[in-house]
């Protein structure tokens, strides 16, 4: 499409495309570069807003670039010394997350992928149980803390190690892509299930590796809901929990509250509105970072795994 | 960037409580229940959790008062000036009593920028009270709520929790409490509490109001009278600018508002893309109740008392007068249509107008709800531009607004069972009753965050005062609790502080709009007293609040666009027969029956 005549100069002869491609094209150009703004825009003025007077910010005055340049929100972000903390936790259980997610989802989506595997059904069955059912809050916090994992960063990784869906994927991307017959050539040659996988089936599997690391590390990565629950020493909070402090402890219902203090809410809106697009553009950075290098194995791995499955 | 991942969001526990360890597991069916109002979840009461030291408590046959003090007031530092008739903590000389040794463990709510264990206040308490102390803190709100749920649930109870302003009401309170969770304190209090009796003796009610339908009090209540919250919420503002650039002064009846209304759409000095009566959607129905305060009395947006009967408030046709009224406002845009749709954003982005506001009148509970950025020392600031505006008169002649006659502050600090030593504890509470020690808790050091007045010195209601707030150095954080610890501040304490002139503070302005609500307030006699619910009823309440006010927005969006007519007696009849529909009766029969149960 980009190099498509209905851009090219007057005066230029070419074989004309028939005439609906051509409209087609300016249809799709149009739409394309609508869908495009829409996702850039909000992003563009994120980044201004973090580098503009707040007061230009919250009068609306701001709506492209900066009004009244300053870098005093990342000055200020530097101030709390939890934002930082946070970050680097969050780097921490997100690369955690990330290996030993992918780790244990390739090997059980291998294991479930062989036909040969007895009570494949079974255990299908059980995972995918668990997207439908799930144990709720209380009863999952009481596994948590009875396998002693409360306020440890093991309660930030094992609890949400394997999704189910990203398993099946997983699964499928084998079933898929490794052909039977690669398995029986490597058996008469001699090969182990164990040297099978680890030196023709994993080398095949970039894409869904590079896949599931990069879910599995974006999933950790924006959590919070874990990190609120089954952590009290606020060292080990992780970025988006800390954030999400900082940003909405000021929305606040009049008819809900007992004598609040106006000047500790006033407070707590002007740190979140000095802090806010600084924080969640910090926050964007390592995903940001993550998906150029991963986006080449996206669309194969997503697809092949999810499509013809 | 907030989403939830969908394994990172387990859903709320469905399970009935099983029959072993009863209070903890009923606990967990009720957190689930409480957390989200629309599932009732039926439930067995433990009358009593066992295990409980009679010894300490006084068991089920305790009768709150009857039990010896056997610790003295601390003596009283001399040279602290209180005003007149004063009531409310004084200055104390406080000698520690804890042994140092036994480690408390306390859950309180933090703000992010706090850290309990290296905050100023907390260092003070421990220096004051000789307890030793380690915090497990929540962060405020929806979100510490949770996490106390599952706190409780995991079984690891903290030796006492700080629950106040937002994580437990009085309801909540009362069945943990009556579950055996929380420990009864009236014995407790009896013997060991001089500075919390004192409080209780100066506000004879207060005993009886924080208490439980079983008679016991379950949490020590933290006083915050405030003054100006009485009024807040139905607090409206106008704008000064306008008012002098129209040479006009504030309306005193609703025909005025319409003058001035059709003055401001005229006035050419206020900023383009400025609207006249404004609120946000989420604030809307208080925007309404202050103008529907012209018709008719309205000690709440649903209820009012006549004698002990409670009635729905809507049927009496002077609402419908008003509801009329407002749907001409939206007609002659006198009300902005932005007041359906705003959300909070929206709306301060109006107030932060680089033009100066762009509202005429607008509501507000304080300034920060209309305006993000908010300077009290700058005249030329929307903080200071919005002034509060009084009630109405309306046509009838009626001139009212909500206040709120009942709320001395909430119950706050609770004590467990797992508590090592509950009279070590509650006397920690006890001590942060005196003068001092209330002020630190919400402005830091002495001498640094505050000090005490000195003669000559006013207060925020013009008599002398008794302490100033000093200003604080910007580097210093982390030296108060804000309001989350024991707080005795009665409304004398608080009009005690002085207002130095280069102080940025709310205080002043909400104080003077509390004195221009006051002489419309709703009579005591006409307004329900908080009522304590048990599990069922407040499910149930919660969840007919939630449809009845999603149902008044839709109605008053459907008058404002002309969908509906107020003045039409079927689509009139509609919204009342809807409300029918979604159980108003019940609403008010259940508070009927608590209100019956408690206070006759």
């Amino acid at each position: 499409m980009t190099a498509q005549p209905a851009v090219s100069p007057p005066g230029v002869r070419r074989i004309k495309d028939p005439r609906s491609d051509r409209i087609l094209n300016v249809v799709l150009i149009v739409l394309l570069a609508l869908f495009t703004l829409t996702i850039v825009y909000p992003f563009v003025y994120i980044v201004s807003a973090s580098l503009s007077d707040p007061t230009a910010v919250s009068s609306g005055e701001m709506w492209l670039w900066p009004v009244g340049f300053s870098m005093d929100a990342y000055q200020a972000v530097l101030d709390y010394p939890a934002i930082t903390r946070g970050f680097l936790n969050s780097l921490l259980y997100s690369g955690s997350a990330m290996l030993v997610g992918t780790a244990v989802t390739v090997m059980g989506g291998y294991a479930l992928s062989r036909a040969d595997l007895v009570g494949r059904n079974l255990f299908t069955l059980m995972f995918v149980l668990t997207m439908m059912f799930s144990g709720g809050m209380i009863p999952t916090y009481l596994v948590v803390k009875n396998l002693g994992m409360l306020n440890t960063i093991w309660a930030m990784i094992i609890p949400t190690a394997v999704s189910v869906w990203q398993l099946i994927v997983t699964r499928t991307f084998f079933q898929t892509t490794i052909p039977h017959e690669l398995l029986e050539c490597s058996r008469i040659d001699g090969a182990s299930d164990m040297r099978f996988f680890w030196r023709i089936v994993l080398p095949l599997s970039k894409p869904i590796i590079a896949v599931n690391l990069l879910l599995y590390g974006v999933a950790t990565w924006n959590a919070y809901f874990n990190g609120l629950i089954y952590l009290t020493d606020e060292d080990l909070y992780p970025l988006q929990l800390v954030m999400r402090n900082i940003l909405l402890e000021n929305t606040f219902d009049p008819s809900k509250m007992a004598n609040a203090d106006p000047e500790r809410i006033a407070q707590m809106q002007q740190i979140a509105d000095k802090l806010k697009y600084a924080l969640i553009i910090i926050a964007s950075v390592p995903p940001l970072i993550a998906y150029p290098f991963v986006q080449k194995h996206f669309v194969k791995g997503m697809m092949i795994g999810s499509l013809k499955g | 960037m907030t989403d939830r991942a969908p394994l990172d969001h387990p859903t709320p526990p469905t399970e009935p409580a099983s029959r072993s360890g009863l209070g903890r597991r009923a606990f967990l069916g009720r957190s689930a229940a409480v957390g989200a109002t629309s599932v009732a979840v039926p439930l067995v009461l433990s009358a009593c959790g066992g295990g409980e030291d009679t010894e300490t408590t006084g068991g089920e046959d305790y009768t709150p008062g009857s039990a010896e003090l056997t610790v003295e007031l601390a003596p009283e530092i001399e040279g602290v000036l209180y005003p007149e008739d004063y009531v409310g903590p004084r200055a104390r000389e406080l000698e520690p009593f804890g042994d140092g040794e036994t480690e408390f463990t306390i859950l309180s709510q933090v703000d992010p920028d706090m850290d309990l264990a290296t905050n100023y206040y907390s260092t003070l308490v421990a220096e004051k009270t000789g307890v030793n102390a380690t915090y497990v803190t929540v962060p405020a709100g929806e979100d510490g709520k949770t996490k106390v749920n599952a706190i409780v649930a995991g079984g690891d109870l903290p030796h006492a929790l700080m629950v106040g302003q937002g994580i437990f009401n009085l309801n909540e309170i009362s069945i943990y409490g009556q579950q055996g969770m929380f420990l009864p304190l009236d014995k407790l209090i009896d013997e060991n509490c001089p500075h919390i009796l004192d409080m209780f003796a100066a506000f004879p009610g207060m005993r009886q109001q924080y208490s439980s339908p079983d008679g016991r009090l379950y949490a020590v209540p933290s006083m915050n009278d405030c003054y100006h919250c009485k009024s807040a919420n139905v607090r409206t503002w106008i704008n000064k600018n306008w008012l002098e650039g129209v040479g006009a002064s504030a309306p005193e009846t609703l025909d005025d508002y319409s003058v001035l209304m059709d003055e401001f759409r005229a006035y050419t000095g206020k900023p383009d893309g400025s609207v006249l009566t404004t609120a946000s959607a989420e604030t809307m129905l208080q925007l309404m109740q202050f103008f529907l305060g012209s018709f008719l009395e309205m000690p709440s947006l649903w209820l009012r008392r006549s004698g002990q009967t409670l009635e729905w408030i809507h049927e009496d046709p002077a609402f419908r007068e008003g509801m009329v009224w407002i749907q001409e406002q939206f007609a002659k845009g006198n009300f902005d249509a932005g007041i359906l749709s705003n959300t909070p954003e929206q709306y301060q982005k109006l107030g932060d107008g680089a033009q100066g506001p762009m509202f005429g009148m607008a509501y507000g509970y304080s300034s920060f709800h209309f305006a993000a950025t908010l300077d009290y020392a700058d005249p030329d600031n929307v903080a200071n531009i919005m002034v509060p505006i009084a009630p109405m008169a309306g046509p009838g002649g009626v001139r009212t607004a909500q206040w709120d006659h009942f709320s001395y502050g909430y119950p706050n600090f609770v004590i467990t069972p797992d508590c090592p030593d509950p009279v070590q504890m509650i006397r920690w509470a006890d001590y942060q009753f005196e003068l001092g020690l209330t002020i630190s808790v919400g402005r830091g050091e002495q001498g640094v965050g505050w000090d005490y007045a000195t003669e000559g010195e006013k207060g925020i209601d013009g008599r002398q005062a008794i302490y100033k707030v000093l200003p604080t150095p910007e580097d210093l954080k982390n030296q108060a609790w804000r309001e989350w610890g024991p707080l005795y501040k009665s409304m004398d304490q608080r009009h005690g502080e002085a207002v130095l002139p280069e102080a940025s503070t709310v205080e002043p302005t909400l104080y003077a709009a509390g004195k221009a609500y006051e002489p419309f307030a709703t009579k005591e006699e006409s307004g329900v007293p908080p009522v304590v619910f048990d599990l069922d009823q407040s499910a149930q309440i919660g969840e007919i609040e939630t449809n009845l006010e999603a149902h008044l927005k839709q109605t008053i969006a459907n008058f404002a666009t002309g969908k509906k007519d107020a003045s039409k007696d079927a689509d009139w009849n509609e919204y009342l027969e809807t409300a029918k529909a979604i159980g108003i009766t019940t609403y008010t029969e259940i508070h009927q029956t608590a209100y019956d149960q408690q206070y006759s």
